[in-house]
């Protein structure tokens, strides 16, 4: 098996601290929307930092589990970037961010039925086409659920992975949120999705905000505050349930602290695994013991 | 139809005007703007706070996006590590 990697998101604000500590940090993830337009310079300047580094490019904006069909203009320039940067691997979310010509301008989650599943996989399914490979699809945050959903948030993701062959991209602290927000157990949604087939995961802060009349509290996920140590415990439960090895990424977007602290996240991350990783051995090891017994 | 319940919902989460009209008459207001029956049943059930606070949510986020343009610190830095 691979060794489980720990990573930070590419930020040009955290530059030097990454370069100064790229002895801690196995893999960056660079956002694809701030460079699908760079020039030639400035690929090849990420070009040369992939040489040194694991690459994940991320995007945002393609709106893949939107009903309308993914712009092959807008793929095309991911293609052009993949091509130019060779990163390991591609993301996008399952979210819309279009309706026609309605720019939402972010994420948003579509109403969970069939017909956003079939529309998912097909507009997954032109992506890794244009592009060249499958992306890894992410699960997001929402302070809203969507109307006219008829799928559970774990079925409706299972259902797009079933179909569409693509693996997930695991956003932990995206999962903790809509669980807070929403009542549901996020250990049961560990159970209904089909976690041999997570690679990524993500993990970030954030922070309670009020409904515009106070009286409702939400959970915010802003990539501005700490992780969250709950979401540690959510990263070593994963990592005690699955065999395959996994790549963990820090997501900071903003009130950037001294780098010591958000390496000390990445340490925070790696004994987060290892202990699950301990976990899933000694219920092997029981295991095999009651077998043998048996 | 899946595509015009997303329209509707794209609507209601970035435009104020929209919004506040559905919210004075939710299932008058879906219907008019071509949902289905079921489609309105299931827009009416909507929680006012819950959209109100995705709404400025969606509204905080678009208004501190960045211009979507390559990072001026490559500018700075190629140069220097070129040589």
């Amino acid at each position: 098996m691979q060794h489980d990697r720990v990573g930070l998101g590419w930020r040009p604000e955290l530059a030097a601290g990454i370069f100064d500590s790229l002895d801690r940090i196995d893999i960056l993830e660079v956002i694809a929307d701030n460079y699908v337009d760079a020039d030639r310079a400035q690929r090849q300047g990420l070009a040369m930092i992939a040489r040194d580094v694991a690459i994940h490019l991320h995007s945002i904006d393609l709106g893949l589990a939107g009903s309308d069909e993914v712009a092959t203009v807008r793929l095309e320039r991911i293609a052009r970037l993949v091509d130019d940067i060779k990163p390991e691997a591609w993301s996008d979310h399952l979210a819309f961010t279009r309706s026609g010509d309605i720019e939402i301008g972010h994420l948003a989650a579509p109403p969970r039925t069939p017909a956003s599943v079939e529309a998912t996989v097909r507009n997954v399914r032109k992506a890794a086409r244009i592009v060249g490979s499958v992306p890894f699809m992410e699960n997001i945050a929402t302070l809203i659920d969507p109307p006219g959903s008829t799928l559970s948030e774990a079925a409706w993701i299972a259902g797009i992975m079933s179909a569409s062959g693509c693996g997930l991209l695991l956003d932990l602290h995206n999962l903790y949120a809509n669980a807070t927000n929403f009542g549901f157990d996020p250990l049961a949604f560990l159970d209904e999705i089909p976690l041999d087939r997570v690679d990524g995961i993500h993990i970030a802060g954030g922070k309670w905000i009020s409904s515009p009349d106070g009286e409702k509290a939400y959970l915010l996920d802003d990539h501005l505050h700490p992780v969250d140590e709950a979401v540690f415990g959510l990263l070593s439960e994963v990592a005690s349930r699955t065999a395959q090895a996994l790549t963990v990424i820090l997501e900071r977007d903003g009130a950037y602290p001294p780098m010591p602290e958000l390496l000390a996240e990445l340490d925070r991350a790696r004994e987060a695994m290892r202990a699950g990783r301990r976990r899933r051995a000694a219920q092997e090891a029981a295991h095999i013991q009651t077998a043998d017994a048996g | 139809m899946q595509a015009d319940l997303e329209r509707f919902w794209a609507r209601l989460l970035t435009e104020p005007d929209f919004r506040a009209r559905f919210i004075a008459d939710p299932a008058g207001f879906a219907a008019q703007n071509g949902l289905s029956p079921e489609e309105c049943d299931a827009v009416v059930r909507t929680q006012v706070q819950d959209l109100h606070t995705a709404a400025r949510s969606y509204a905080a986020k678009n208004a501190g996006k960045r211009p979507r343009s390559s990072d001026r610190w490559w500018r700075r830095w190629l140069p220097f590590k070129a040589l």
